[in-house]
């Protein structure tokens, strides 16, 4: 037989066959065939390492590329050896650090072994040095655990018998803030009657017409002539189902009699007499209005109308509302379209109390009605309510302390309660972009580094993987993805430190910490060295 | 501001928003001149002839009551023949993508018109050169072409030519204005489309018109819309839609048992086609033709420009293919690792993650050659810039890449952040090559970046400014290495008309945007592949685009755009990619796995397997899509995914050769059927399998759930199942099994040879000293040939003749392995013939199996599984040349 190319040697000048570690040799014993290792085919001995696969097992081309499923061995003499897929061999990239991978000649490949040998030795003595310190600091750090473990205990029993105390103290105390109040509450009444009789008969001296126009003009808050939904929607007394809580547009439009717009010729005929009632203690400050106007008018020569605001009143006022009415549209996203926002760019409606920003109950001024006999029940009840706030307060303070201990004490903090320490204590890892914080038993943050408010990244779930892996869930949810979460992975280290943090899926994050928590005690050094 | 997240919310909803692109109802033109459905108006008559050009063009003046006077050209070129049509004497230069010295020199060869012989006679008025002819009629101006006496197509039939009259504006008339949403078009010239009608005689399908979702013959638009052509950016794109996508071939090839012939409607603007088919009773051209036959209607309606009609004789679908692509530039050959995996991702975010990727391929033995970074690798969407957290050494990155023989590709855009301290913002401005708006300033529109500036890629002056962009020096940290994505160059405009550009917005020359915006995106790929030879002129080129015409063929490949990780967008990555063939587009790809969403492990497996058998193999996703790379999901499925790929490396040999017969002749690798079976009827419609090649079909499962497939064996042709050696070949319908364990179905058709390569590495470039296995199919006769194409991979050096093209044959008993006629002089130093694989040779044993080669001969060992023969070390060059006797 004729080869057109070089023949391929089979074996290395030392009668090895190239591709078997040593302790394999013996498996290629020399003769005249040899058997597929799995015993599948016996083959010519010519065709070992012939570059050409016989073998389903690739047993006959350790040394080649020949064989789909194949493992060449490096001996890689002076560092590890290594066992490479077949593909690799040839293939025009140094692979081993002995160069043997590419023995076809395409590339020339250095033996780098002594290199290899000496920075994977320092790394691993230098890997060795940490986790034994890492071990060291484990140590402490499940000490320090016992000590607030007993801590925590001695608190509690400390806590405990004093909690009956305090809810005594603050028992007394509402019982006395109670009596007081009842009697500061019977003045007030008092006082209320007298002042709303007082605005009822300032209001019998207006004829009625003028008086509906009064109301009107309460009613109409920017003074354009008209009152729309929203401006009665803020009047929280003309509810005509107070017993629910909010004041709806849709009831609000009963009160309306079904209209988008109400004119004071309607009000007078239609509305007016309807609210009369509730309407009237609510008018003094529109009377003064309305008074101070007339005045006014009398006054200048050009009589205007009474209650007639500024052109600059209205566009303030006509501003205010149109901003109202914004918010109100906005609304009628509901939840459909809610689903749909990213809550970063959400709005927390409870920041939008303006529905009742003109209806909080004036206080009851100093005026002829009180005397000194209603302002020491006045001061009796400011003090009783601030000792019971007192009391109320230490009990609180005492109860959420020992319930913080409780919940602390039945909290898995992992073997010999190595991570107590680092409950509710936060981490930061700082990049270019971000501040990521990590605060375990508790939550997971991004922050802008140029300051700003954090975007949460999860809440603390819980350890996966024998405490290898801490996991958050149920962060802030991604504009059109889900809620964000990140998971911790732990590695052992001398000191807690995250060392990376990346997003592998969008919104999902994955943070590398290193902590003294996770190390196990290191092997005995040996006294020769093993690699 | 909660308004407007909520509004922004809306484009969320899973489909295209119908709303934002316009139907033939809602463009001024064709809502006034589709007039497919109506009879033709009183015709033309032909007033005027004369030959012009030294007897190789015949000029005819067309007149008719009440409409402008038309001049008409007819010319027979090498490949075809061409009718352009225009008014007599124009109020304005219409354009003319192809008017010499054109901005883009679309047309490359056999557009030399040829001496004419004419003949007038009863009536007509005949040219003819060679075997073609055209005859018109000079009462009614129609006109049929014919070749070799036999009338394959008539162009204006049916009387439907109609070109708007460019006139001024009448006072009393309203605005010429048009409005679609909330933009303005000012239209300045006022009406000016032009249209005619192309009958295909003797023929019930067409093919082509991409890009489309409909099914691959294109159907009868009577009742629906027409088929658009119109470079758009379309979000969220659906199946089984006529709307505009990414790119636009106004090409149209006709098929029939007895020929293939096709039309190129050579328009820039905005274009739709009407297609109808008509029974033989019904027909209308048969006054030419003898006896009635069925035809194919084609109605070709665009907004501005000229008609410039050319018409391809065939009469194989492989000569429309050849004449087309000679006419308008024969597809590149790309380098080879271009037609291996590519690994892209919306983003890899930062250098790391690179290194990640690259080393998991390794990790989990996968081949892979190119891995891609999409826009945010930039400084801040600033092309040809980096981000300078997230990409701090980007020439680190890129050698650790290419240490496994692997190469980069980033994205670079048509869009220009405005933002004077960005070197390209202020060279362009200062090369003066933007496009402008109607006043003369600088048109400005939202893109990634923001507010962006567009490179006017009409002007050779932006273009030749474009390609000294990607000189080393210039494009920091560029390297060899380093590789080109075309995007968004339909032109998107995120607040333009349709998401594109305004068409009242000049280009160079004054030319307004509706007049040019088909060739934009051919410009931006044309002007990247340009700079890359100007970096290295001996290195192939290679440029992926989105935005496509008439020649991108020569500039690179193409891929379907934003398609959705759904079983429907797989199903349809086949017909959309026929469609691109057929049409001269040969290296066309669809996202693996869909862009839009997150597949099941399922899909993308199914995808893989697919993909794989496809010209541009290339995964992606979105930007919002979870991780999704072949070993996410672990076992089993990265192995199935990993087989998947591994097997497009196995048949890159095939590939090769596939490439290369693509850049001799035009013809696609990827067929349908009938492209080899041209009279087989029942093979017309059949897009759910395909072959690649004369050489393999290919029957992927593409539904959930099944593990087997039904495939339709053509031509009562036997096919060999690759790999499958206990199971006889199949031939007619047959379900064919396709399990988790298995490879996608492909079958060998009997009769063929091909190479592949068996040892797969880490990346393509790392298998160019493999050797090759021979796989031969033996028909009924035990014959069989076929042809293997070998060159160095990466260099031009292949137009001096360093390559080698071969023949293989096998007549039952000699292989002959030996250099073809149109071979070159390359020689592979390191690879060789290690195997040869004989389907069909049956079940005993060969007494002997003698090799010689260069005077020597030796014996060959063999053995048999099943009913193939196994052929043991041939060992010969696979660039040499070697006979091999079996008895």
């Amino acid at each position: 037989m004729k080869l057109l190319l070089p023949v391929l040697s089979a074996v290395l000048a030392d009668d090895r066959i190239r591709g078997v570690s040593i302790t394999r040799q013996s498996l290629y014993p020399p003769g005249t065939h040899f058997t597929c290792l799995d015993g599948s085919k016996k083959i010519p001995y010519s065709y070992l390492n012939d570059d050409f696969c016989d073998c389903d097992d690739g047993s006959d081309e350790p040394g080649t590329s020949a064989c789909p499923t194949g493992r060449f061995h490096c001996p890689n003499a002076g560092f590890a050896p290594q066992n490479i897929i077949s593909s690799r061999v040839n293939d025009m990239i140094c692979d081993c650090c002995d160069g043997s991978d590419e023995w076809g000649g395409f590339v020339e490949c250095p033996n780098t072994c002594k290199e290899e040998y000496l920075k994977a030795h320092a790394a691993k003595i230098q890997a060795r040095i940490e986790q034994a310190q890492g071990f060291e600091k484990r140590k402490s750090l499940v000490d320090l655990a016992l000590v607030q473990k007993l801590d925590d205990e001695e608190e509690l029993a400390a806590a405990e018998p004093g909690i009956n105390e305090l809810k005594k103290a603050k028992d007394d105390a509402e019982a006395l803030k109670i009596e007081a109040e009842e009697l500061e509450t019977k003045v007030n009444e008092e006082l209320e009657a007298i002042k709303n009789q007082k605005i009822l008969d300032r209001a019998a001296t207006y004829s009625e017409e003028d008086i509906s126009e009064i109301a009107f003009n309460h009613l109409d808050a920017n003074k354009n002539g008209e009152i729309v939904v929203y401006e009665i929607t803020t009047q929280k007394y003309l509810d005509p189902k107070p017993e629910t809580s909010s004041f709806t547009t849709k009831e609000a439009k009963e009160v309306m009699k079904q209209k988008d717009k109400i004119y004071l010729e309607d009000f007078r005929t239609e509305i007016w007499p309807e609210i009369r009632e509730k309407i009237l203690p609510k008018l003094e400050r529109a009377m003064n209005d309305w008074d101070r106007a007339i005045e006014e008018a009398n006054k200048v020569d050009e009589p205007e109308e009474p209650g007639e605001p500024s052109e600059e009143q209205v566009a303030e006022s006509e501003e205010a509302l149109d901003a109202m009415e914004d918010e109100l549209d906005n609304e009628e996203y509901d939840d459909d379209d809610h689903d749909l926002l990213d809550d970063e760019y959400d709005f927390d409606d409870d920041d939008y109390d303006y529905r009742d920003y003109r209806d909080t109950p004036e206080p009851i001024k100093d005026d002829e009605n009180v005397s000194e006999e209603h302002q020491k029940i006045f001061d009796a009840a400011k003090d009783a309510r601030r000792i019971f706030d007192d009391a109320d307060r230490a009990l609180r303070d005492a109860e959420s302390k020992v319930s913080e201990i409780r919940e602390r004490s039945e909290r898995d903090f992992g073997p010999d309660d190595v991570f107590r320490s680092m409950h509710k204590v936060c981490f930061e890892f700082k990049t270019t972009e971000y501040i990521y914080t990590l605060c375990p038993y508790d939550k997971c943050e991004q922050k802008p580094a140029n300051g700003g408010s954090g975007t949460k990244l999860g809440n603390w779930e819980g350890f996966e993987d024998d405490f290898k892996v801490m996991k958050f869930t149920n962060g802030v949810k991604c504009w059109n993805g889900p809620n964000r979460s990140a998971i911790i992975k732990l590695s052992c280290g001398v000191e807690n430190k995250i060392l990376s943090v990346t997003e592998p899926n969008r919104c999902e994050y994955e943070y590398k910490f290193e902590t003294p928590a996770v190390c196990s005690e290191p092997e005995p050094i040996p006294d020769h060295d093993e690699l | 501001m909660r308004l407007s997240a909520a509004l922004l919310g809306s484009v969320l909803v899973e489909a295209v928003d119908r709303n934002n692109f316009k139907k033939c109802a809602d463009s001024s033109f064709c809502q006034r001149r589709r007039v497919f459905n109506s009879d033709g108006v009183s015709p033309y008559a032909v007033t005027k002839s004369e030959l012009i050009e030294n007897d190789s063009i015949l000029q005819l003046t067309l007149e008719v009551d009440g409409r402008p006077c038309l001049k008409a050209l007819h010319s027979i070129l090498p490949v075809g023949a061409r009718i352009n049509i225009e008014e007599c004497e124009p109020l304005h230069p219409r354009y003319d993508p192809e008017a010499r010295p054109s901005p883009e020199e679309l047309l490359i060869d056999g557009h030399a018109p040829q001496k004419l012989k004419l003949d007038e006679s009863n009536g007509f008025i005949s040219i003819q050169a060679g075997d073609m002819r055209l005859k018109t009629s000079l009462e009614s101006y129609i006109t049929e072409f014919s070749h070799k006496d036999e009338v394959i197509s008539v162009a204006n039939s049916r009387n439907l030519l109609f070109v708007e009259e460019l006139r001024e504006k009448n006072d009393d008339e309203p605005s010429w204005e048009e409005k679609f949403k909330s933009h303005k078009d000012s239209r300045p010239r006022g009406p000016e489309s032009v249209s005619m009608d192309v009958v295909f005689t003797n023929s019930r399908n067409l093919y082509g018109l991409p890009e489309h979702t409909d099914s691959f013959v294109l159907a009868n638009t009577e009742e629906g819309e027409p088929y658009r052509l119109f470079n758009l950016d379309v979000f969220q794109f659906e199946i089984d839609e006529r709307m505009a996508l990414y790119g636009g071939i106004p090409f149209v090839a006709s098929h029939s048992p007895e020929r293939s012939s096709a039309a190129l409607w050579l328009n820039a603007a905005e274009t739709w086609v009407d297609i109808k088919y008509v029974d033989p009773e019904a027909s209308i051209a048969s006054w030419f033709t003898s006896g009635k036959v069925p035809e194919a209607h084609t109605f070709w309606l665009s907004e501005t420009g000229k008609i410039d009609l050319f018409l391809f004789p065939g009469p194989s679908i492989q000569e429309v293919n050849d004449q087309y692509t000679v006419l308008t530039g024969r597809p590149q050959l790309p380098p080879q690792w271009a037609t291996a995996y590519h690994q892209c991702k919306w983003n890899y975010r930062d250098e790391p993650d690179v290194a990640e990727v690259n080393e998991n391929f390794d990790v989990h033995d996968i081949p892979a050659d190119v891995i891609w970074l999409d826009i945010e690798h930039t400084d801040g969407k600033r092309y040809f810039t980096w981000d300078p957290v997230k990409f701090p050494t980007p020439d680190k990155m890129i050698e650790n890449v290419a240490s496994k023989g692997r190469k980069m590709v980033t994205i670079v855009d048509p869009h220009i952040k405005v933002d004077n301290n960005y070197y390209i913002y202020s060279g362009a401005k200062e090369a003066d090559i933007y496009v402008k708006k109607p006043g003369g300033a600088e048109f400005n529109g939202w893109c990634w970046p923001g507010n962006s500036a567009y490179i006017d890629f009409t002007d050779p002056r932006a273009r030749e400014w474009w390609a000294e962009q990607f000189l080393f020096e210039n494009y920091k940290h560029s390297s060899p290495s380093l590789y080109t994505w075309n995007d968004m160059n339909e032109p998107s405009v995120f607040n333009g008309p349709e998401v594109s550009m305004q068409r009242d917005i000049i280009h160079h020359n004054g030319w307004e945007h509706r007049a040019v915006h088909q060739m934009y995106g051919l410009g931006v790929q044309r002007a990247t592949y340009e700079g890359q030879l100007k970096r290295d002129p001996n290195s192939r080129p290679f440029v992926l685009s989105r935005a496509f015409f008439v020649g991108t063929q020569q500039w690179g490949p193409i891929w379907t755009g934003d398609n959705g990780a759904e079983w429907s967008h797989l199903k349809s990555s086949i017909p959309m990619l026929l469609a691109l063939g057929v049409s001269g587009m040969p290296f066309v790809g669809a996202d693996v796995g869909g862009f839009f969403g997150n597949p099941e492990p399922e899909l993308l497996w199914r995808w893989y397997q697919l993909g794989a058998f496809q010209p541009f193999f290339r995964a992606h996703a979105h930007l919002d899509s979870k991780r999704r790379e072949p070993w996410v999901f672990e076992e089993p499925w990265t192995g199935r995914m990993r087989n998947a790929i591994r097997y497009r490396y196995r048949l890159l040999p095939l590939w090769n050769e596939l490439f290369y017969e693509s850049h001799k002749t035009g013809v696609p690798p990827m067929r349908p059927i009938w492209y080899n079976y041209p009279k087989e009827t029942e093979s017309y419609g059949v897009e759910e399998e395909y072959m690649l090649g004369d050489t393999l079909l290919v029957a992927p499962v593409m539904e959930e759930g099944k593990r087997d497939v039904e495939v339709y064996f053509p031509g009562g042709d036997k096919y060999f199942r690759l790999d499958y050696h206990e199971t006889p070949a199949y031939s007619g319908n047959a379900v064919v099994s396709a399990g988790e364990d298995e490879q996608i179905p492909v079958f060998l058709k009997a009769g063929r040879i091909f190479a592949s390569k068996e040892r797969i590495r880490r990346s393509s470039t790392l298998m160019e000293n493999d050797p090759i296995t021979l796989n031969i199919a033996l028909d009924s006769e035990r014959k069989a040939s076929g042809k293997l194409y070998f060159d160095d991979q990466i260099t031009h050096d292949y137009q001096k003749g360093e390559f080698s093209y071969k023949e293989v044959s096998f007549d039952g008993k000699s292989l002959n392995y030996s250099d073809s006629a149109q071979t070159g002089v390359f020689q592979s130093e390191h690879s060789f013939v290690e195997q040869i694989v004989i389907y069909g040779f049956g079940s005993s044993a060969p007494k002997s199996i003698q090799i010689s080669s260069n005077g020597s001969n030796w014996q060959l060992e063999s053995q048999v599984k099943g009913t193939t023969l196994f052929i043991r070390k041939p060992n010969a060059k696979s660039t040499g040349s070697f006979t091999l006797t079996i008895e």
